[in-house]
């Protein structure tokens, strides 16, 4: 792993009070020994005790170790000498691991070849529910597993067939009834879902509550989410007799995780895989970030989701900008976009300009065409050439070279910040789609990669 | 954003589902080709699939997920008429490097680095790059009204293209404070337009011809509103020359007080004035030197305070007990310093001798305000020589020496009355403080973190922050080091020294050096 810039040293902290804490430290007079090799990053740092915390940080995880007593992870000392040595502070030298953290990175060297330690919640939509993270599975006994595998789709199938009926009487009552219900009325039949090991179809259930209040055109779009479960419902009515990948598609949709080594055991999709964004969003007490990756060769599609638990962070070698070449591993599926990274051949570099759309019409055929075979497909990559932001507070878009224009998905703030490094001028616009409109998260402008 | 093909079926199923199909029975809608032919089988299945008394809600949910999903995939970017915005100009200047800008990023979200803003714009400034586009926004919204024309020069020909588009960065339209144009154009701008842009143009036109601008601001005085007055003499005061002094003697006369009192403070830097004279008039008769052997000042307090002296600026209220002693103070402090040494016929250094040796503290306080207004080195260097300033009025007597002279006094000053006893000094003006006054402060603050419980420590932490800002940041390495090995042999501490004591602000004020350090080396 070569040295991380500020910015991505920054990415891991997990709260801007750590990064104000850390940065206080990023003087070399409370430093000692500290040192770096190719791999990791290490260091005394003194505190208000008697005796210096110990830290090193393993940059091939990542992982971090500090004898610190902060629940923060990274702590504000893991995060401030990473920020030394990102900047190159002559404080951090090049010299050899002393003997205990050349111990603890043996004892790592174990774990860090697997791609993942934890397998949280398979979502198309990023849609985590709080049971994301799964523990690692036990070495199965195939006869047990089938028969637990059998059990949890007969619970989930009867889960459906209730949410088909519920759903029935819901269009029965009206929509315009269901405005007037509380909370709890979408909740339980999310909690009945979840209770019927089906997660993921619980966490659509509740998100109906939101799209009620999501403003003009309510009804049509509370429809288009209600027509969505009733095609998951009607699937799963009829499993059996529908095609493998649309099995995959429907225990997906409906939240049931898939182990890690089924995963790996599909074909290896070897290519430079280009970085094209990521986004972080918050659901249900975890964070989940996702990462889309660009095929340069293939110009395949595929997105890394990583969850984590408040106070954790995510890697970071996947950097937007960055080409990594590797093997990718896809998830079952029809369309699958969700990816895990398998196998690594070398560093990721500085990738150049993005691969990119030529204008949004090619976006939504491209994206529409993954939606026909996986209806459940919500989220969408966005990159996208000759794109100019246009707008101002409140009232944001983004405008092709056609004249095409969808709305953005921004706050004023990220608003004000997209418009100001375009200056009106044509970028390569990097987002993710999110119902009919573009959330922005990047942009290729001048010759560098700017993040939002 | 609407495909087409569904004849209007997908409308006619919301509006069904809106009211429900309890009161508004639905069918399964027809269409077209293959949509046809899969709704169709919908409705042959409809029935089987539900109970049968639901008014057909099971066919509508059926119906609409067919139609859902075939819109879904098939969903465009329709073509919007309005026009592409009109694009920023061009700027060729670099943008920053990625560690300046990272530095910016901390000045911008952490409080502790807050404050080294202007220093960030400056030191770009002189590196000639402009700012990162994607901090621009951020930028105007931090940055202070006196630095608002150093952001709007960084960020080019972009700030003024976003100020377009919201009230709330107005001022960068204007770019800050630069209205350019010939002197003809200036006088033209100066005569009608919004007040900001006014005195842009009285600025402007002060730097190129400063007698054209005198003659234009006295020719429409009397017309302006206060509001202008009073703005037009902070234009006035960066360059201002005995040639200002006309339209200021007027303005001891204006209507309002606060114009009066400025002209009044503007007046007490040109020893020359008509008012310097009235007060030299007013002062040097109180004071005169007694004694054969033993020389010594005697000073007389001012009996009373007339209406020429209110007019001068004379304030008669005493701020606090000894009226008569204020009063001595600001007549002493608006009389021109070269009538001391004239009357009194004693160079600087020895009046200042003889006033501390006699009761002359008022008269040394009021030299001290009289130096720093006048400029006058020989005084400053008299004065100081002596320490004879109060702390708290030290340091802009101090910003009138030479840096490398006041560098050297300013240290020594340091050393000989300790780092409590200097913040004054130190942070009184708003001037930098040099290599060699950094170094007897960092070598003082050494010395109070190992004491035991050094007096004035709780002054000296509280102004830490301040002295950070201001120090010579070239030192942060050694300085650094320094304070880290004083507050390992620091003691335990309590609550008037010790290592618990400073720990924390001096692990911020070494942090805060050694960014600008950092900041400083980047920029070079």
């Amino acid at each position: 792993m070569g040295r991380l810039s500020v910015d991505q040293v920054l990415a891991l902290a997990p709260d801007a009070r750590s990064v104000v804490a850390a940065r206080k430290l990023t003087t070399p007079g409370p430093w000692s020994n500290a040192g770096c090799d190719d791999r990791a990053v290490w260091g005394a740092c003194r505190g208000s005790g008697k005796t210096p915390y110990q830290v090193a940080c393993d940059t091939w995880g990542p992982a971090y170790r500090c004898s610190c007593p902060s629940q923060k992870f990274p702590c504000k000392h893991a995060l401030a000498l990473l920020l030394m040595w990102a900047d190159r502070s002559p404080a951090v030298v090049e010299s050899t691991p002393p003997p205990d953290v050349g111990a603890w990175l043996a004892r790592r060297a174990g774990k860090v070849s697997g791609p993942v330690d934890i397998e949280p919640v398979p979502t198309g939509d990023g849609s985590a529910a709080a049971t994301a993270v799964a523990a690692p599975a036990p070495p199965p006994d195939p006869e047990v597993a089938a028969a637990r595998a059998a059990k949890r789709a007969t619970r989930i199938a009867a889960g459906m067939e209730e949410l088909q009926r519920w759903l029935a009487d819901l269009l029965a009552a009206g929509l315009g009834w269901a405005q007037s219900q509380p909370y709890g009325y979408w909740d339980a039949m999310g909690a009945r879902l979840v209770d019927a090991q089906a997660p993921g179809a619980g966490a659509r259930v509740r998100r109906l509550a939101g799209v009620l209040r999501s403003g003009d055109g309510w009804p049509g779009r509370l429809l288009g989410h209600v027509a969505r479960l009733n095609l998951l419902a009607a699937g799963w009515s009829r499993l059996d007799s529908l095609p493998e990948a649309v099995r995959a598609d429907l225990r997906t949709a409906a939240g049931w995780p898939w182990p890690s080594e089924e995963v790996l055991a599909s074909p290896r999709e070897r290519d430079r895989w280009y970085v094209v964004a990521r986004s972080v969003t918050e659901e249900e007490r975890v964070r989940a970030q996702r990462t889309w990756l660009w095929g340069l060769d293939s110009g395949r599609l595929g997105v890394v989701v990583d969850f984590a638990r408040p106070g954790a962070t995510f890697s970071w070698e996947l950097w937007p900008g960055n080409v990594l070449d590797a093997g990718l591993a896809r998830f079952p599926g029809s369309a699958p976009l969700r990816v895990l990274v398998a196998d690594r051949y070398g560093e990721p570099v500085a990738g150049g300009p993005p691969p990119a759309w030529g204008h949004l019409g090619e976006v939504a055929a491209a994206r529409g065409s993954t939606v026909a075979s996986d209806p459940w497909c919500e989220r969408w990559p966005v990159s996208v050439r000759d794109a100019v932001p246009d707008g101002r507070a409140g009232r944001w878009s983004v405008r092709d070279c056609d004249g095409r224009r969808l709305a953005l998905a921004v706050d004023d703030e990220a608003g004000w910040r997209l418009l100001s490094v375009s200056g009106g001028r044509p970028v390569t616009l990097l987002g993710e789609w999110e119902e009919r409109r573009v959330r922005p998260l990047g942009a290729w402008v001048d010759d560098r990669m700017v993040v939002l | 954003m609407t495909p087409g093909g569904d004849g209007g079926a997908w409308a006619d199923l919301v509006a069904s589902a809106l009211v429900g199909t309890t009161r508004r029975p639905a069918a399964v809608p027809d269409a077209d080709g293959a949509l046809g032919d899969t709704l169709a089988a919908v409705r042959a299945g409809a029935p089987a699939d539900a109970g049968g008394d639901d008014n057909g809600s099971a066919g509508l949910l059926a119906a609409a997920t067919v139609l859902a999903a075939y819109r879904e995939a098939g969903r465009s970017v329709s073509v919007d008429p309005q026009p592409a915005p009109e694009p920023a100009p061009h700027d060729g200047r670099p943008v920053a490097s990625p560690r300046a800008t990272a530095a910016l990023s901390a000045i911008l979200g952490d409080r502790t680095y807050a404050p080294l803003l202007p220093e960030w714009l400056d030191l770009a400034a002189g590196a000639g790059v402009r700012l990162p586009p994607e901090v621009v926004p951020t930028v105007f919204d931090a940055v202070g009204a006196a630095h608002r024309p150093a952001a709007v020069a960084l960020a080019g020909p972009l700030g003024g293209w976003l100020a377009g588009r919201i009230q709330a960065w107005e001022w960068a339209a204007t770019g800050g404070a630069a209205v350019t144009g010939t002197a003809d154009q200036l006088e033209a701008a100066w005569a009608a337009g919004s007040d900001e842009r006014r005195l842009a143009a009285l600025t402007a036109l002060r730097d190129a011809d400063a007698g054209r601008a005198r003659a234009l601001l006295a020719s429409t005085w009397a017309t302006e509103p206060a509001a202008v007055r009073l703005a037009a003499l902070d234009v006035v005061a960066p360059s201002l020359a005995p040639e200002d002094e006309p339209l200021l003697e007027d303005a001891l006369d204006d209507r309002r007080r606060d114009v009066r009192r400025r002209a009044a403070a503007l007046l007490a830097a040109l020893p020359d004035s008509r008012r310097g004279a009235r007060m030299a008039a007013r002062a040097v008769p109180l004071v005169r030197v007694e004694g054969r052997l033993r020389k010594r000042l005697v000073v007389d307090l001012p009996e009373l305070v007339d209406d020429a002296m209110v007019r001068d600026g004379i304030d008669p209220k005493a701020p606090g007990g000894g009226e008569r002693r204020w009063w001595l103070l600001q007549v002493v402090a608006g009389t021109p310093l070269r009538a001391w040494t004239e009357a009194l016929g004693r160079p600087p250094a020895e009046l200042v001798a003889l006033a501390l040796s006699s009761d002359g503290a008022a008269l040394v306080e009021g030299w001290s305000v009289a130096a720093a207004a006048q400029g006058d080195e020989d005084w400053a260097r008299a004065l100081l020589a002596a320490s004879a300033p109060a702390p708290a009025a030290a340091g802009p007597v101090l910003a009138v020496l030479p840096a490398e002279e006041g560098d050297r006094l300013a240290a020594e000053w340091v050393r000989r009355h300790g780092l409590a006893a200097s913040l004054g000094l130190l942070l009184g003006s708003d001037g930098a403080l040099n290599r060699r006054t950094t170094d007897a402060v960092v070598a003082a603050l050494v010395d109070l973190v190992k004491a035991p419980e050094p007096p004035g420590a709780h002054a000296v932490r509280g102004a830490l922050g301040a002295l950070a800002l201001r120090l010579d940041a070239a030192v942060a390495p050694s300085a650094v080091a320094r304070l880290a090995v004083a507050l390992e042999e620091a003691p335990v501490g309590n609550s008037k020294g010790g290592r618990a004591f400073w720990d924390h602000s001096v692990g911020t004020f070494g942090a805060v050096l050694h960014f600008r350090h950092s900041l400083h080396e980047e920029f070079r």
